[in-house]
């Protein structure tokens, strides 16, 4: 059985989580939700958790099934047909464009914003679980319920793409 | 391995997700191809991109919001209300007639029974 405390579990998953629900769902509205819900529903099994596997991918796997379920749904594509203007930007951690990024002007966030949103969630969920949290390919496996060589190339597609943008912004 | 998969393989290199001979036979093969270099700079280039741009700061509240028990949004809770409130109205409205003709036979059913019961005794 987990000795994690509910505020442990919430401390430890969060920020991963969020970033994970944001990639997936593309609006900081909906990635609300979907942590929210995400989370109550671990906080509500964790008597049952019995730790075999990280805290981390186990919360990521009951985000990308909440996802799943939601887009499953009928009524939520309904929605989400009706209030979209297309998927959100992600909100950066900061508004400043960090030095090493390479990424100087508003117009190349907005070209890379638009790349970003242009990517299967999925894909962009794979990059994210990569990049953002440093999951390996089987743990991403794990999470996202797909074989391995799916994993591979998505990420594989989804760098492909951003790096034609930025290629192209090089050229212009 | 055709030129394709290896050109494939460059993420999962990037990622060291690659098997040993895979590994050895890219980057035997990077050696001589200045495509496939070219090619893992600039996807090493989105890793980057993405990694500083896709950093989302946890939004003020979420954290509370997620230990809290899932409840029902009041305005959810109002609207809700209001609607079953203007169903029932519009309902009662609508079928006034046939609402007193219900009442009335259930009324004479109580009564009949009522009456019934006494002339037994």
């Amino acid at each position: 059985m987990s000795k994690l405390t509910p505020e442990e579990l919430v401390e430890r998953t969060l920020d991963g989580a969020y970033a994970l629900a944001m990639q997936l769902s593309g609006d900081s509205s909906d990635a609300w939700d979907l942590v929210q819900e995400s989370l109550s529903r671990a906080v509500r099994a964790l008597p049952g958790f019995r730790g075999e596997s990280d805290p981390k991918t186990w919360v990521y796997r009951i985000v990308v099934n909440v996802w799943k379920n939601k887009v499953k749904s009928r009524a939520w594509r309904w929605w989400r047909g009706l209030v979209s203007l297309g998927p959100d930007l992600p909100e950066p951690a900061s508004a400043e464009p960090p030095l090493d990024s390479g990424m100087q002007k508003a117009e190349d966030l907005e070209a890379l914003d638009r790349a970003l949103a242009s990517l299967e969630p999925e894909d962009r969920a794979a990059l994210a679980l990569r990049e953002l949290e440093g999951k390996s390919y089987s743990e991403i496996a794990d999470i996202l319920a797909v074989p391995m060589g799916t994993v591979k190339s998505r990420l594989y597609r989804a760098r492909s793409a951003l790096a034609r943008l930025l290629e192209n912004r090089d050229a212009a | 391995m055709r030129h394709e998969q290896l050109r494939e393989n460059l993420s999962a290199y990037l990622d060291d997700e690659l098997s040993g001979p895979e590994k050895t036979e890219l980057e035997g093969h990077l050696r001589s191809c200045e495509g496939c270099r070219r090619e893992l700079e600039s996807l090493r280039a989105a890793s980057a991109a993405f990694k500083a741009r896709a950093k989302a700061k946890v939004p003020e509240g979420l954290r509370e919001a997620a230990l809290r028990r899932r409840e029902p949004r009041p305005e959810l809770v109002f609207a809700v209300a209001a609607a079953l409130i203007l169903f029932a109205f519009v309902a009662a409205r609508m079928f006034k007639p046939q609402l007193s003709a219900v009442f009335n036979q259930v009324m004479g059913m109580i009564s009949g029974a009522a009456s019934t019961v006494g002339t037994a005794r």
